[in-house]
């Protein structure tokens, strides 16, 4: 980050930054927990997301004030308004992320009730590379390393394919044995919600670049979501 | 001695001086020449005599042997001559150390803890490298008491470590300082945890070839027992249930193994091309059952990588073990090798080779720039694999259900080499054309 001739400016970018970072790592470990949680069958754990998630939501609060104040004393310019224009932008997607994660939680009591279902480690996996995706867009974020915000720009579509297939084999289930309709159900949300947090990964993969370079990723978003709208099982 | 010829220096330079100086006025001398001349006289003998006395020094302290007989350097001025000394042993150090001051920048990080949390400027806040919750928290409780400060957490992707946090205030020139240091306990806790697991698979896996057996001999000291011929029979099925059981042990106390050292780097250079070679000449047996052929094809040069030869030589086997076993019986197992390429070249070889193939990533490396990797390919003509089943494949007792009944496996083999890959930082494709044939490339990093 370049000094300012006031240094309270630059410290204040710099608090901003890594407050955006601090709640990142909070959404990550929360991400990370649900998906462990789930497939692990642990509900001590889904209770301690749900009932952290206050904090990312506290977490965005402050950030926003910290924006707020920056933007009416300090009148960013060029890549110093970039830089506070993303931390509004990337706050407001990991605190999305942050409400997946616990959604997903909530609904791992519940699956946790059920009997398991194989296709468990399949969410699993998803949740992995949901995870993954999340891991590497922060850090981009930390090591303004543009080249790893397009990477994880271009996964997105795995999730995608991951997730149409998951709806396919989820119905199959369901049609054979209706008495699993509800867990498999429950399963299907958590499969959703992952794929969710892959969008909003991607999201913070476009603000990212345009923070790094000043310009917009160019192309067509990867989408590949229709495969399970068409689905028929 | 030293010290009391620094101290004595300066009077003794000033009181020669003077004595040969004055003595040298006797001689009719102008007073300036006599007074350089002395000067210059008693400067050249000072020389001389620090020179004499660094070298006693030297002799002094020739580095001594201690009471465990290692070499010890005692010499003090030694280290201070060379500044690089204390940062040279502090990267040597294999716990991720850093130090951060009371505005909770990153003023110093050994080798490991930069490359842990890709530390790139020392100067910035902690919180832009490192994200982990729980060790922030640690950081601000140890600021907030002053003192010294220590908890275990554990992180649970991409692999799971459980680590013990310490965290020393000190102080220096009236600011503080705070020593954050990381100490890898994984190994301690995952033996434990791996107890559990290791029961509840492979207790599950067992039961199935254990029913049979079982069955079987129940059936032959009833109804069967005088019958010469279902005797025979069965007792060839309890062989075969008894080899599976045993292969399955085998794999699953590998597999444990491997899991054990995942977080642990492999340090060897290993020459690729060898290994090939050990690896297929120990399955020979195997590719003359099923009547087929290894065409190798590699680069003329040797290709070395950073790894564990006999882990690597694991992965060829598997996967060539695979090639034959699900490929068409006859046909030829292409290997190919290639060296020194990047992680986009060898994400388009991996998966893109095969017109009109599916294809997926079953594990993939961190990026790091300017990492090149060496890839092993090893193609079969065969049923193929449909892209539906393809993210399972390295799944632990994930076999795919029609082929499962007749082809002799585990469902280990590629969770083994995925774990060993893991392990090497490396990345692992599937790639294929169902009934056409499939690929599986591996790639290492340089």
């Amino acid at each position: 980050m370049t000094d300012h001739t006031v240094k309270a400016f630059t410290d204040e970018l710099e608090g901003l930054v890594s407050a955006v970072s601090r709640m990142g790592g909070l959404a990550e470990k929360a991400v990370i927990d649900s998906i462990r949680a789930m497939s692990g069958r642990d509900i001590r754990v889904a209770q301690e997301v749900i009932a952290n998630d206050v904090e990312i939501d506290d977490a965005q609060r402050d950030i926003e004030k910290r924006i707020m104040r920056l933007l009416a004393l300090r009148h960013p310019m060029a890549k110093d308004l970039r830089q506070t224009i993303a931390a509004l932008k990337l706050a407001a997607d990991i605190e999305r992320i942050g409400d997946l994660a616990r959604s997903i939680s909530r609904r791992a009591i519940t699956i946790i009730d059920h009997e398991p279902i194989a296709l468990t480690r399949s969410v699993e996996r998803m949740g992995k590379l949901a995870c993954n995706q999340l891991k590497q867009v922060l850090d981009a974020y930390n090591s303004h390393q543009v080249g790893g915000a397009i990477s994880v720009w271009f996964q997105d579509e795995e999730l995608d394919d991951h997730y149409a297939s998951l709806f396919r084999e989820l119905l199959t289930y369901m049609m054979e044995d209706p008495r699993k309709i509800g867990p498999a159900t429950h399963l299907l949300f958590v499969a959703k919600n992952i794929e969710r947090i892959g969008d909003h990964c991607t999201n913070m993969a476009e603000v990212i670049h345009f923070l790094e370079t000043g310009e917009d990723i160019s192309g067509v978003r990867p989408k590949g979501e229709t495969d399970s709208y068409n689905s028929k099982a | 001695m030293k010290k009391l010829y620094d101290f004595l220096e300066i009077p003794i330079i000033v009181i020669l001086s003077a004595v040969i100086g004055s003595s040298l006025l006797l001689f009719d001398l102008p007073a300036w020449i006599a007074i350089s001349s002395a000067v210059l006289l008693v400067l050249i003998i000072a020389k001389f005599f620090k020179y004499i006395i660094r070298e006693i020094e030297k002799l002094e302290n020739i580095p001594t042997a201690d009471q465990k007989g290692n070499i010890a350097v005692i010499n003090e001025s030694n280290l201070a001559q060379s500044p690089t000394f204390a940062s040279h042993a502090f990267d040597a150090i294999k716990t991720p150390i850093f130090i951060i001051d009371q505005y909770s920048r990153v003023n110093l990080a050994n080798l490991a803890a930069k490359r842990r949390f890709a530390i790139e400027t020392l100067g910035a806040r902690v919180e832009t490298s490192v994200r982990s919750p729980e060790i922030l928290r640690a950081v601000e409780r140890a600021m907030d008491e002053n003192k010294l400060v220590s908890v275990n957490i554990e992180h649970h992707f991409p692999e799971t470590i459980y680590e013990n946090i310490e965290i020393t205030p000190f102080n220096h020139d009236g600011r503080f300082f705070y020593i954050v240091s990381l100490n890898d306990e994984t190994n301690l806790r995952k033996a434990e945890k791996m107890r559990v697991d290791f029961l509840a698979n492979a207790g599950h896996e067992l039961r199935t070839p254990l029913s049979s057996i079982r069955g079987f001999l129940e059936t032959l000291q009833g109804s069967a027992k005088d019958d010469e011929k279902a005797r025979e029979r069965f007792l060839g099925i309890m062989v075969t249930q008894g080899e599976r059981m045993s292969r399955l042990i085998n794999d699953i106390l590998s597999l444990s193994k491997i899991e054990l050292n995942e977080h642990l780097p492999p340090k060897d250079i290993v020459n690729l091309n060898e290994t090939l070679d050990f690896a297929i000449n120990s399955t020979t047996p195997i590719i003359d059952n099923y009547k087929s052929e290894v065409v190798l094809n590699l680069p003329k040069n040797e290709v070395p990588i950073i790894g564990q030869a006999d882990q690597i030589q694991q992965i060829i086997i598997n996967l060539l073990e695979n090639a034959l076993k699900y490929g068409l019986h006859g046909e030829k197992v292409l290997i190919s090798v290639g060296h020194g390429i990047d992680l986009e070249t060898i994400q388009e070889i991996g998966t893109k080779s095969i017109a009109g193939s599916a294809y997926a990533t079953l594990c993939m490396p961190q990026k790091i720039v300017g990492q090149t990797y060496s890839y092993v390919r090893i193609e079969n003509a065969g049923k193929g694999i449909e892209k539906k089943y393809m993210s399972r494949l390295s799944e632990r007792f994930y076999r795919i259900d029609d082929e499962s009944a007749h082809i002799k496996g585990t469902g280990l083999g590629l969770a083994i080499v995925k774990h060993i890959i893991n392990r090497h930082k490396g990345g692992f494709l599937v790639e294929s054309t169902p009934q056409v044939k499939t690929a599986f490339t591996f790639f290492i990093p340089n």
